[in-house]
């Protein structure tokens, strides 16, 4: 081994740099110890098992245990009992409706983003992004503006700006038109990045034999399609499941679900899990706490099941029909077809997810201020908002991309396998109910019982951690092996390696992830008040503003958040370009 | 620089053994080249070498101590893959100094070794340009730059030249050899191009599914190999089988009504298989007969550069390839009658193979 210098060497080098070279060299070794590195990856485990995935199964473990409870106060009660079911019933019909549509619609459209290239193609998918701007209550107002017959607790009748439709006040209907916004972008994404990475070299092969197009595409593209479909579909699922805002939301304005209306009784599975915590802060009723388990346990068990479900018959579902139609297809695939498809395609976007998204902002405009917005108030719930985002991103960070280095280079294979899919849990799961388990979870233990705030974070890190790991893997695995084995053979450490090697390389999907975790904190509901009614982050206030009727309020709270939005992510890319030009 | 050993190293993939206890010593400062077909298992030995697979039997040794079990990183092994695996967001400069950076070097001391290494492949003008700037040529070097600027004890090249053109491939090789050659550090340059062994190997060793099949100094395995799949895959053979009687000095070989003189080799007499490179047949016109060989009609004429390429069909010996040199057999047009010279000297003798030629020279 060449000697290395301690003392003042021909350069001049300092007795003081050696000695910390000398330290650092002996922190290395001692880092790259296999113990240390086992130890590290035990301590990481048991972050993830105790503080994100006991949590949030915990409930299922509640149910079985206390049955006793609930046969007690809950089977009994008639009303509690009953809405159990039309509730889930309400909850996976619209998200199993919802996925279908948006499978259909989106995939013309994600093709003609992929395959076709026109000018405005960024436009197009900047605006189809947008509905995620919003927060799903706003959503669920705009969507009841629009499609729906809003109805007031006040009694007062309320205009809804001109080009309402006005149609219909069935839950289920004013759920699916609420689910269409909130998820189509998800699917649009989906399908998306699959055409991408299938070429067209084989429909061109297809084709080149004499198929028509849409007989290429049946049977030559779609069926490779097949894991990446599954996938959007279980993302959008996942969504519909979850979300609690949007749906309380439209609910509410529609007479549903608490808010004392025509159809008070009515509730999907996270509005009725809101609406029960709500009226669980009351002593005198302790019925509804083992309620709210019993709901969440069921929406978990459920959801867990689904998702086993859709990647079985993934797996094992194969496309209809190897019998080709070269007439009736050739025919549907030249002339007028393809473009009535295509404008089909658009005007779903447009009238089925732009125009309901955004429809609210009318209401900014010919609505009657109430009260006018409590501005206080919606500072306050931004500052609660980014706390709650940031620390929990920072802990998905400091948590996740171990987790995520575990998965895909850890030893125990196995082990990394089965990471890989109980990672999945807490975005799977609905975070309504995800929030009831984990805040049950906490209480049980009596030594440490967290502060609502630390609970609300915690909960916000356990359904965000998906991201930040799932995106870390993804990079990890693309990441060209010969790469680090190189390092390696070069003399470097493993944690060296990772520093000047691993870590460059995988950055942009560190930070996609961190955004994707972030932009989801800020956005969610059912976690923050399945948690604690007290927390009032931003969606929290608005659902608060729309439920009771200050329509005009809400809408200004939406601008304004849209206008923060918009200015921090184009503070960020300004950061981030600075930095690249600088490095 | 390093002697490195390898005792019975065997290695699995599943049921294939991927290096089937391979006996090998390379001495301190050699350069080595480990020729095989495809799927031979050279990458395997290569990176048992590295650290990167632990063999499953055997022992890696190195400058005499066992380093079987020791992680890559503490071998001081310096393996330059395929695809050269250029850090991609360093510089030229920084991937040169990545390895006396990582160990610790004092920084005068890591610069100068990386100036060193960059002048001496001709890359210091271009360090602080980034590797998908650099054509492939470029990046070649750099990364050899960068493998020789880790000081290692033992430098690992896995088909250093695949990914270039032919032209650059051959450019580099003689660059490559006396880069190396400078720096002394003992070598194992892994390739399939038999032409590139030969020009630039001290020894080369024939691998074939995982076994190793001959080990010696470039010429001598070439002229002089052990088995007809050695001989054949250093150069296109023909072989026929023929019947060796003693015959003063030398041999006589009869084959199919042909006689020919061959040198005594390995003892062997009696039935044998007889070969002769396809390139160290001459040809002759048909009634010229200054030397010994036999007579055909060209069935096909290929143009190949500097060669050409002749199937002539023979009544003794049926078809035989000969490849002479353009300026001396371009004359000859197909359908002509010509004679195909066998120098004795040229004339290699093998023990009959048990599962006959085919099997011997399969390839997969």
């Amino acid at each position: 081994m060449e000697e290395e210098a301690s003392g003042p060497g021909p350069g001049g080098a300092s007795p003081g740099a050696g000695a910390r070279a000398d330290r650092r060299r002996r922190l290395l070794q001692v880092l790259s110890r296999r113990g240390t590195i086992r130890a590290w990856y035990a301590g990481l485990l048991a972050f993830f098992v105790v503080l994100i995935l006991a949590p949030t199964l915990y409930v299922l473990w509640y149910v079985i245990s206390g049955w006793g409870l609930i046969q007690d106060l809950v089977l009994p009660n008639p009303t509690l009992v009953g809405a159990i079911g039309p509730a889930l019933w309400l909850s996976f019909g619209v998200a199993l409706t919802v996925a279908g549509i948006d499978l259909v619609a989106g995939l013309p459209l994600a093709w003609l983003l992929v395959r076709k290239d026109f000018r405005g193609k960024d436009w197009v998918n900047t605006i189809i992004d947008s509905p995620l701007a919003v927060t799903t209550a706003g959503l669920g107002l705009s969507v009841v503006l629009f499609w729906g017959i809003p109805w007031a607790a006040s009694g007062s009748s309320i205009v809804p700006p001109p080009g309402a439709l006005g149609l219909t006040s069935d839950a289920f209907l004013i759920l699916m038109f609420l689910h269409l916004t909130t998820t189509f972008p998800y699917m649009v994404r989906s399908l998306a990045a699959i055409l991408e990475e299938i070429e067209i070299e084989y429909e061109n092969a297809a084709r080149a034999a004499g198929a028509s197009r849409l007989t290429a595409v049946r049977t030559i593209t779609l069926p490779m399609f097949r894991s990446g479909m599954a996938t959007g579909l279980i993302l959008v699922i996942a969504k519909a499941l979850s979300d609690t805002g949007g749906a309380f939301a439209a609910l509410g304005l529609i007479g549903a679900c608490g808010s004392g209306g025509p159809s008070t009784d009515v509730c999907n599975g996270t509005g009725l899990i809101n609406y029960w915590k709500n009226l669980s802060a009351d002593p005198l009723r302790p019925e509804f706490t083992p309620a709210l388990a019993l709901v969440s346990a069921l929406m978990i068990a459920l959801s867990l099941a689904l998702l086993v479900v859709l990647k079985y018959v993934a797996q094992r579902l194969h496309f209809p029909l190897r019998r080709v139609w070269p007439g009736v297809e050739g025919r549907l695939s030249r002339g007028s077809v393809p473009t009535l498809r295509n404008l089909a395609a658009i005007g779903f976007l447009v009238g089925f997810i732009l125009v309901p998204s955004f429809f609210f902002l009318l209401y900014g405009v010919v609505g009657t201020p109430a009260a006018g917005l409590d501005w206080r108030g919606f500072w306050g719930a931004v500052g609660v908002s980014f706390l709650v985002g940031g620390l929990a991103t920072a802990v998905d960070l400091a948590a996740g991309i171990p987790m995520a280095i575990l998965i895909t280079r850890g030893r125990v294979r196995w082990l990394g396998r089965l990471l890989d899919a109980l990672v999945n849990v807490p975005y799977i799961v609905p975070s309504a109910a995800l929030g009831i388990s984990l805040g049950l979870f906490w209480k049980a233990q009596r030594t440490l019982v967290p502060s609502d705030l630390v609970l609300v974070i915690m909960a916000h890190i356990a359904f965000t951690f998906p991201f930040v790991v799932r995106n870390v893997v993804g990079a990890l695995e693309q990441l060209d092996p010969a790469l680090e084995e190189t390092a390696r053979t070069l003399g470097a450490k493993p944690i060296q390696t990772f520093r000047r090697v691993v870590f460059p390389s995988v950055r942009p999907a560190i930070l996609a992830g961190a955004i994707m975790a972030f932009t989801r904190s800020v956005g969610e509901t059912g976690a923050t008040v399945s948690v604690s009614t007290e927390t009032v982050t931003i969606p929290v206030l608005i659902v608060n503003l729309i439920r009771s009727g200050s329509f005009y309020e809400a809408s200004i709270a939406q601008v304004a958040l849209l206008a923060v939005s918009f200015a921090a992510i184009l503070g960020l890319r300004m950061v981030v370009q600075r930095r690249r030009r600088r490095g | 620089m390093a002697e490195v050993v390898l005792e019975k190293a065997l290695v699995r993939f599943g049921a294939k053994r991927a290096l089937d206890a391979v006996d090998l010593r390379i001495a301190d400062g050699e350069y080595l080249v480990v020729l095989g077909p495809t799927g031979a298992g050279k990458t395997t030995l290569l990176r048992a070498v590295a650290g990167l697979i632990a063999p499953d039997e055997g022992r890696i040794l190195l400058d005499g101590g066992d380093v079987t079990r020791m992680q890559p990183e503490e071998r001081q092994v310096a393996y330059m893959p395929q695809t050269y695996a250029l850090f991609h967001h360093l510089t030229v400069w920084e991937n040169a100094i990545f390895s006396p950076s990582v160990k610790g070097w004092p920084d005068e001391k890591r610069d100068l070794l990386a100036r060193e290494m960059l002048s001496m492949v001709h890359l210091i003008e271009r360090a602080d340009a980034l590797p998908r700037e650099l054509s492939g040529g470029m990046q070649q070097r750099c990364s050899l730059a960068r493998a020789l600027a880790a000081d290692a004890e033992v430098l690992l090249l896995d088909e250093p030249l695949r990914a270039l053109d032919a032209r650059l491939r051959i450019e580099l090789r003689n660059e490559l050899r006396s880069l190396i050659e400078h720096v002394g550090t003992t070598t194992i340059h892994v390739t399939h191009d038999q032409e590139e062994a030969l020009m630039l190997a001290d020894r080369i060793a024939v691998l074939r599914d995982g076994r190793l099949l001959e080990v010696g100094p470039a010429e001598d395995v070439y002229s002089a190999p052990a088995s007809p799949f050695v001989a054949n895959f250093l150069g296109e053979m023909n072989f026929f089988e023929a019947v060796a009687t003693p015959d003063g000095a030398g041999l006589r070989l009869v084959a199919g009504g042909t006689n020919l003189v061959a040198l005594p080799q390995k003892g062997l007499t009696g039935r044998v298989l007889a070969g002769i490179r396809a390139e160290a047949c001459g040809i002759a016109p048909a009634d010229w007969r200054a030397g010994q060989g036999v007579e055909g009609v060209v069935k096909r004429r290929l143009f190949m550069g500097r060669r050409i390429s002749l199937e002539v069909e023979t009544p003794g010996l049926g078809p035989v390839k000969a490849k002479p040199l353009t300026a001396l057999g371009t004359w000859a047009r197909e359908g002509e009658e010509v004679f195909v010279l066998m120098p004795a000297e040229h004339l290699l003798l093998f023990p009959l193979p048990p599962g006959g030629v085919a099997g011997a020279l399969e390839v997969e």
